[in-house]
């Protein structure tokens, strides 16, 4: 500590804009505290500027384009020529530029600091920014850095060729060949817009699946339209150099290789804890780089908490803002815990949405389940939208007739799944659902359904 | 799979307990629900359940140890396999190199702390709403421990308040703990409002007959503690007047500025001040009397009327913080304590109480203290006195403040010589705005 400098004390220092940050920010301020936010690059994170949004935009984009060739056969044309990604670009970016707008006006009061934190003990954080090194004293500090993506050895991003997600949602125009290493969400829906905008695209996963996490089955919906798209999946396949529009493939037969005028690595996220200098506040980080917290995000050191994709868990948006606001509340003597489950949904085609146990997860714990099933093929508003494909599945306990999970894929997962998250989170029970109108025609209706078929599986 | 089982919280306010004996060797077979270990807390001998049915690989404290609530008290094998710790997060399940992926599932499957749960991770959560398990939280009640009387075994608000006031028929249903004529449980499938049980008085009116009211919940505590500290420690008290002049101008000057601060937020500070000059103040006294802790932090209790009783939350660190933040944590302290929503936590821990009993009228009293504290210094209302000052007659607002200590920690010299402090603190209060 330089002798003479003074630490301008604050009841909250967050670090970090990102939904996690600017969540808790906003929720500590609504509760009465002095809060200062530092952020060293754009309001909003990753989430707002290269991940969530962006991609949808691309990705609805995308599907639009692609629709519009399907219903040119139900007799509304198709607008000719190809794909203008330059303008779909310019849009995105006025699309993230009044969310990020959105941001600053919903954190009001909070003071916005554009620097770099580092922790200097357990009480006090150094801010460096462009022209001058400040320092602040808090009361308690929320870390909500994020994540990075992981670099595969030998396929590190050069900002043209081989790119990461960030680099891919930039792209200016569609490429001819796209190889995506990583089967995980991020690859597949990435892959599916830029095959639906043109590209030929190939997605290599080392795993033996794609699509972990999710219930097999409903990822099989998604496998099936990725071949009616004409996307090449690779699995147990290892990704090894990116030379001159092709890409290296070890599988077990052997090596092969696949045209990639780009190649988007998607392997992963890592939490970015490096610059922090957790050490200096007594921090340690577990094998997997993530920082150990109670269920109310506190950290070792009990002045400071550590949210969203810092913690373990699935690195999603709605998880670090869930988790910012607990942190808030509890630094505010509110009684709040990150307790509640978190959704997981993927912008795949068609979208994959889930909550809870799913059929394995309840095996595995050794809970006697049923499950009841409704196919959207049968749905009226599935098939005058022209997207049938797909499924709704509930898991219920088979003694109380507990949700314990929601599973679906097909359109608009991605929205319906909060319902299931009331079931689920709430305990409520088969009755609750099959008691409850679900408005006709909608895709919705797929979950009464799908109720109804589990109750015909209990002895009731 | 293996899991750990920490020292669950048996209520009461406890922190650590001790073991003392065990009922399952190492090895043996257990059921869930079968008793293990019997572990004595400051208030009664508790018998501990096993939470799976399993194998109970090891012990984690010995017959003898205390161990800290949240340490580790035993392993458990359920027999199952632990495949389900795999990183099941799309995102953090690596693919395209095969490294990356084992050390995804590396960091899932050894978690370094045992509370931080893979939020995404299925697991069997209470049959609860968020806002039924938000009411347990600020009522201190651990869900997994209550068995509920909503449909379908559901937990309902009711369930929660019955275990909060440390009701066995929660766990039982109808028992010798039924609850008198007029607060009975609602019927199933009628969950109750935790408003409703707040807007009740104390204690109501008995009509026709006597009626027996058993203590519980915040009102047996109260009265353990008294009893304890009657009956065991030497009080001796020391009283003192406050001319609180300077703080009545310093505070209407605040308030004007926009930034109202109470009274008490001053006496915190002002009492936090003097700790750090009178430490032995600032510290607990074993059961025994053969063992004297200095406390590292000031953590001052300060005293709350809640609507079933007097309560004492906790303002952590009051030496290192502003006077205007001990006031903001204050007014929201007061505010839970009213809709009964202090979170637990926020009751232990304290190194010292502060009584500020001036809005409920008297003019001098003195308290009780609460061990293993060692001292509380509690005030009463301002009231104007005709006081001389340099040689003239002047009206002041003055106050009394009492310390009550134990006279086996501390002597007069100490006693006196912190509430001086405290006096001088409270009549030059701008001092305390500007100083950490």
């Amino acid at each position: 500590m330089v002798v003479g400098e003074i630490a301008r004390p604050v009841d909250v220092l967050v670090i970090g804009g990102g939904p996690g940050g600017y969540n808790a920010a906003a929720r500590a301020a609504e509760l009465g505290k002095e809060v200062v936010l530092v952020e060293d690059g754009q309001l909003g994170g990753v989430c707002l500027n290269v991940g969530c949004i962006p991609s949808k935009a691309l990705i609805t984009a995308a599907e639009q384009h692609h629709r519009a060739q399907a219903f040119a056969a139900r007799g509304i044309p198709a607008g000719d020529g190809p794909v203008d990604l330059g303008a779909t670009q310019s849009w995105k970016a006025e699309v993230v530029d009044q969310l990020v707008g959105g941001v600053r006006t919903m954190l009001g009061k909070v003071e916005i600091v554009d620097g770099f934190a580092r922790l200097l003990d357990d009480r006090r954080v150094s801010v460096e920014s462009a022209d001058q090194v400040s320092h602040f004293r808090f009361d308690a500090c929320i870390l909500a850095t994020g994540s990075r993506p992981i670099e595969l050895p030998g396929l590190e991003p050069d900002g043209e060729r081989v790119v990461d997600s960030t680099g891919a949602l930039s792209f200016d125009q569609v490429p001819t060949t796209l190889a995506v290493v990583g089967g995980g969400y991020i690859g597949l829906e990435l892959g599916t817009a830029y095959a639906k905008m043109g590209s030929r695209v190939t997605i290599v996963e080392a795993l033996e699946r794609i699509g972990t996490g999710f219930d097999p089955e409903l990822v099989r919906v998604v496998e099936q339209r990725l071949g009616a798209l004409g996307i090449e999946v690779l699995t147990g396949a290892r990704a090894r150099a990116a030379v001159e529009g092709k890409l290296t493939v070890e599988t077990a037969e052997g090596e092969s290789v696949i045209d990639a005028d780009r190649v988007l690595v998607a392997v992963g996220r890592l939490p970015n804890t490096g610059e922090l200098q957790l050490d200096n506040a007594g921090i340690e980080v577990d094998a997997g780089g993530h920082i150990p917290v109670d269920e109310q995000g506190r950290t070792s050191s009990r002045r400071i908490f550590a949210i969203g994709d810092l913690v373990s868990g699935p690195a999603l948006a709605h998880k670090a803002a869930a988790e910012g606001r607990v942190a808030a509340e509890v630094i505010a003597g509110l009684p709040s815990a990150a307790d509640a489950t978190v959704p997981l949904i993927a912008f795949t085609d068609p979208e994959l949405a889930s909550v809870g146990m799913t059929e394995e997860d309840a095996r595995e714990a050794g809970q006697e389940v049923v499950t009841g099933k409704a196919r959207f093929a049968a749905s009226g508003r599935a098939l005058t939208l022209g997207a049938t494909e797909g499924l709704v599945k509930l898991v219920v306990g088979r003694e109380d007739e507990m949700v314990l999970g929601v599973h679906v894929v097909g359109p608009d997962a991605s929205d319906l799944i909060s319902e299931g998250a009331v079931l689920v989170e709430c305990a409520l029970r088969l009755d609750d659902v099959l008691g409850t109108i679900h408005p006709h025609p909608t895709l919705g209706e797929s979950l009464h359904e799908a109720a109804l078929a589990a109750a015909r599986r209990l002895v009731r | 799979m293996v899991t750990e089982f920490p020292l669950p919280d048996v209520g009461e306010g406890l922190a650590e307990a001790e073991i003392v004996r065990w009922l399952v060797a190492p090895g043996d077979a257990v059921t869930a629900d079968q008793e293990i270990v019997e572990i004595e807390t400051d208030k009664a001998l508790v018998g501990i359940t096993s939470p799976v049915t399993g194998i109970l690989v090891r012990h984690g404290a010995d017959e003898g140890d205390i161990l800290a609530v949240g340490s580790l008290l035993a392993v458990f094998d359920d027999g199952s396999d632990g495949e389900q710790d795999v990183a099941l997060a799309p995102v953090a399940t690596a693919s395209g190199d095969g490294v990356a992926a084992e050390d995804a599932s590396a960091a899932d499957a050894a978690p370094a702390s045992p509370a931080a749960g893979d939020v995404a991770a299925p697991r069997r959560k209470p049959k609860a709403t968020p806002a039924t398990r938000k009411l347990a939280r600020s009522l201190g009640v651990d869900l997994t421990t209550v068995e509920g009387a909503g449909p379908g075994g559901r937990i309902v608000d009711a369930d929660v308040e019955r275990a909060a006031a440390g009701d066995p028929s929660s766990e039982a249903g109808e028992g010798p703990g039924t609850p008198p004529a007029g607060e009975q449980s609602p019927p199933a499938g009628v969950p109750s409002s935790p408003r409703a049980a707040a807007a009740r008085p104390k204690v109501q009116p008995p009509q026709g007959e006597d009626r027996r009211v058993p203590m519980r919940g915040i009102r047996r505590a109260v009265a353990r503690t008294m009893t304890e500290s009657w009956t065991t420690v030497p009080h001796v008290n020391s009283i003192h007047e406050v001319d609180l002049h300077a703080l009545q101008t310093l505070r209407a000057q605040l308030k004007a500025a926009g930034t109202p601060i109470p009274v008490t937020a001053f006496l915190v500070k002002s009492v936090a001040h003097a700790l750090r000059e009178y430490p032995v103040l600032n510290s607990q006294l074993s059961a025994d009397g053969e063992e004297l802790s200095l406390k590292h932090r000031i953590n001052l209790g300060v005293a709350v009327d809640a609507p079933d009783g007097l309560i004492v939350p906790v303002v952590e660190d009051a030496d290192v913080r502003s006077v205007h933040g001990i006031g903001v944590e204050l007014t929201r302290l007061a505010e839970q304590a009213r809709d009964r929503s202090v979170p637990q936590e926020r009751l232990r821990g304290g190194t010292f109480t502060v009584n500020n009993y001036g809005p409920l009228g008297g003019w001098f009293g003195t308290s009780l203290i609460k061990p293993p504290e060692v001292a509380i210094l509690s005030m009463g209302p301002a009231r104007d006195r005709v006081v001389p000052r340099d040689g003239e007659i002047v009206i002041r607002p003055v106050a009394v403040m009492t310390l009550a200590a134990d006279h086996r920690v501390a002597d007069g010299n100490e006693i006196i010589g912190f509430c001086v402090a405290v006096r001088e603190a409270l009549e030059a209060p701008i001092r305390l705005l500007v100083e950490e």
